[in-house]
């Protein structure tokens, strides 16, 4: 929001010099500054959720891993028990529209079946392709729709959320050009001292240095958001309102159904063309459109380890004969710039670490979230407009989030509650709770003492399910991260009160 | 930074790749060292140090009033932010789609990435400027600006 930053400080130094910064008028920046701080406080909940809940969801699947950590887990595969697999599921479900297979990786160490049977279900299989069950990550699952739809009607929810990355987006540039001098203090960060001005240490700082990351993350979630909104005008206006047409260069041709039967794909030769690819193309998911029938499709996603995009696309004949590539490796700079933008938002092409990164990073996202509107608060109070409603409001927004969100953790693993409302109404609750009664800085050191409180219990609650199942390797290290968590954010020391640091009425 | 990590890492991680990966680790690491490096308590004993050019100004640039200042241009304000501005940035998302040379997967990539930052900037601009007149004016010549690019569109 503000980062108490002149733009006329130059004037303050002893010496004059030319300098190396851009220059932008006083009343460009107070202006931009202006649309910086309005749109900020307009979209800065639904910022921080999106946030919050994109930076939980970079490791969905470690989570997806940790909430079912029975499900029978997978190194390889043989051609043959992917066949066999695949003809169960057609069996046991055939009216299910698509069939996805999808072969054991490091990240989703199963054999799976994702169909549409009523509901959308995930069915896991054995090493010889028998089907084993299903895994109900319900979870995991709501983490995901909290992201990308927030929980809205799936078409309005991505627009609202594709919106939310739009004004991120015009958040990030416009803090930029609000402040014109912010490069120049890069490496300062200064906690201690006066509240604004350490609060816009924080958000300036985590800001310059989070850019690349925060803005690609803005554009991408925007451009997936909002790109259903200009499919729909763009096939309205060029395709009779057909999108599957528009949008068949970049996800290739929808093939016209024709039920006559014919012979089950050929999985085995379809996979034994990948052979002599590997390890530089690896298979990863298989898409199965009518299979049976003379207008089925058998499409193979397959990963390309050293680059960006998220996969090659291959379409092969029922008997494995591969017929088309989509080139969205090679084929274009569109295609490529399609493929690769869902890695990129999602941080999935670099393993662990890069998972990691993307983890810290977002968290600093969070921060930054928080500490503009934080700024903007403490600015209004400075200049004897406080607002202790909103600052109550925006405590209960940071913190009940959080602690909401691991309570619908804790209350799924312990008793099956929806999830959805495990999460939003409490904290509805808790914002209507804390502009009604008390101060920021008791909401603060109660919402912590929640969240902490809550992510031991999920922990604990993990542990009496599941057993030693729960030290297993990913859900033992997901387990110790909550843990670590716990400890971070409890509120061990206690906020100073009347002071300068620390306000009572403002402790966010 | 981005040229050097593309040939650094071109071998071992693929160009693309490989400047996604060095530039995340550049922003983790400078990150941390903020973090690591920050003044976390006032020294004691003597007065601190400004720790950046900055520092002696305790005020900041106050933001410029913008165009909420009653109820009614609240409302206007949030209509412009929002249902103008989508118009207006789908127009040029559209026109992208239809006027960019190029395939058709270029074109629709260049239009799915371009309507977002319009978005994004007629966002931020309509929280900004006061004069909503100016702002309804620019949003709308630009949606019928591209919705006669598009009627004129090639056949």
């Amino acid at each position: 929001m503000d980062a108490a930053v002149p733009p006329d400080t130059a004037s303050a130094r002893p010496r004059r010099r030319t300098s190396i910064w851009p220059k932008a008028s006083p009343a460009f920046v107070r202006t931009v500054l202006s649309g910086h701080s309005g749109l900020g406080l307009v979209a800065a909940a639904l910022i921080y959720i999106v946030c919050l809940s994109g930076t939980v969801a970079v490791f969905i699947n470690e989570l997806k891993l940790w909430e079912q950590p029975a499900a029978p887990r997978l190194t390889q595969i043989s051609p043959h028990a992917v066949q066999a697999f695949a003809e169960a599921v057609t069996k046991a479900h055939p009216k299910t529209p698509y069939t996805y297979i999808g072969l054991p990786t490091d990240d989703v160490p199963h054999l799976y079946a994702m169909i549409q049977d009523g509901d959308d279900k995930v069915l896991v299989g054995d090493a010889q392709g028998a089907v084993v069950g299903d895994i109900a990550a319900e979870w995991s699952h709501f983490i995901e729709h909290l992201h990308i739809y927030l929980h809205l009607p799936e078409t309005l929810g991505l627009i609202v959320v594709g919106l939310v990355g739009a004004a991120l987006t015009g958040l990030i540039v416009s803090g930029f050009l609000a402040h014109p001098k912010i490069f120049r203090d890069a490496f300062a960060f200064r906690w201690a001292g006066a509240r604004r001005l350490s609060r816009a240490d924080l958000h300036n700082r985590l800001s310059v240095w989070g850019a690349p990351f925060h803005f690609v993350v803005a554009w991408t979630g925007a451009y997936i958001g909002l790109a259903t909104v200009l499919l729909f005008a763009v096939a309205g206006v060029t395709a009779k309102g057909d999108v599957a047409k528009v949008t068949a260069p970049i996800y290739g041709v929808v093939r016209k159904a024709d039920p006559t039967p014919a012979p089950y794909p050929d999985l085995v030769a379809t996979l034994a063309w990948f052979a002599p690819l590997k390890p530089d193309v690896e298979p990863e998911l298989i898409a199965l459109t009518a299979p049976g029938t003379r207008g089925q499709t058998i499409e193979v996603n397959a990963a390309l380890p050293k680059r960006l995009v998220y996969a090659e696309r291959y379409e092969f004949d029922g008997q494995g004969r591969m017929i088309k590539k989509l080139g969205l490796s090679d084929d274009g700079l569109g295609k490529q710039v399609f493929a690769s933008s869902y890695p990129l938002h999602f941080g999935s092409f670099g393993g662990l670490p890069v998972k990691i990164a993307y983890g810290l990073l977002g968290v600093a996202l969070c921060v930054v979230t928080s500490s503009g509107v934080t700024i903007w608060l403490t600015r209004r109070r400075d200049r004897g407009r406080p607002a202790p409603r909103l600052e109550k409001a925006w405590t209960a927004v940071a913190w009940g989030a959080p602690a909401t969100l691991a309570l619908s953790a804790v209350l799924w693993l312990a008793i099956k509650a929806p999830p959805v409302w495990v999460f939003w109404a409490p904290l509805a609750v808790a914002v209507a709770a804390a502009v009604a009664v008390k101060d920021a800085r008791f909401w603060t050191v109660g919402l912590r003492a929640a969240t902490s409180l809550a992510l031991a219990a999920v922990v604990a609650v993990h542990v009496a399910r599941f057993g030693a199942l729960a030290f297993s390797s990913t859900a033992l290290g997901v387990n110790l991260t909550l843990l670590a968590l716990a400890v971070v954010i409890a509120p061990w020391r206690r906020a100073r009160t009347g002071t300068h640091t620390q306000p009572r009425h403002l402790a966010t | 930074m981005l040229l050097l990590a593309a040939v650094l890492l071109a071998p071992w991680a693929g160009g693309d790749r490989g400047v996604a990966i060095e530039t995340l680790l550049a922003a983790v690491a400078a990150t941390v060292f903020i973090v690591v490096s920050g003044r976390w308590a006032s020294p004691k004993g003597k007065k601190a140090r400004p720790i950046r050019a900055t520092a002696m100004i305790s005020g900041g640039a106050d933001p410029a009033i913008g165009p909420a200042t009653t109820p009614l241009r609240t409302v206007a304000a949030v209509l412009l932010a929002l249902p103008v501005s989508l118009a207006a940035s789908v127009g040029v998302g559209l026109v992208l789609a239809i006027w960019v040379p190029g395939s058709q997967a270029d074109k629709l990539v260049t239009a799915a990435f371009g309507a977002p930052l319009v978005m994004a900037g007629a966002m931020v601009w309509t929280c900004a400027d006061r004069r909503l007149l100016r702002t309804t004016a620019v949003l709308l010549a630009v949606t019928a600006l591209c919705a006669l690019a598009v009627v004129l569109r090639p056949h």
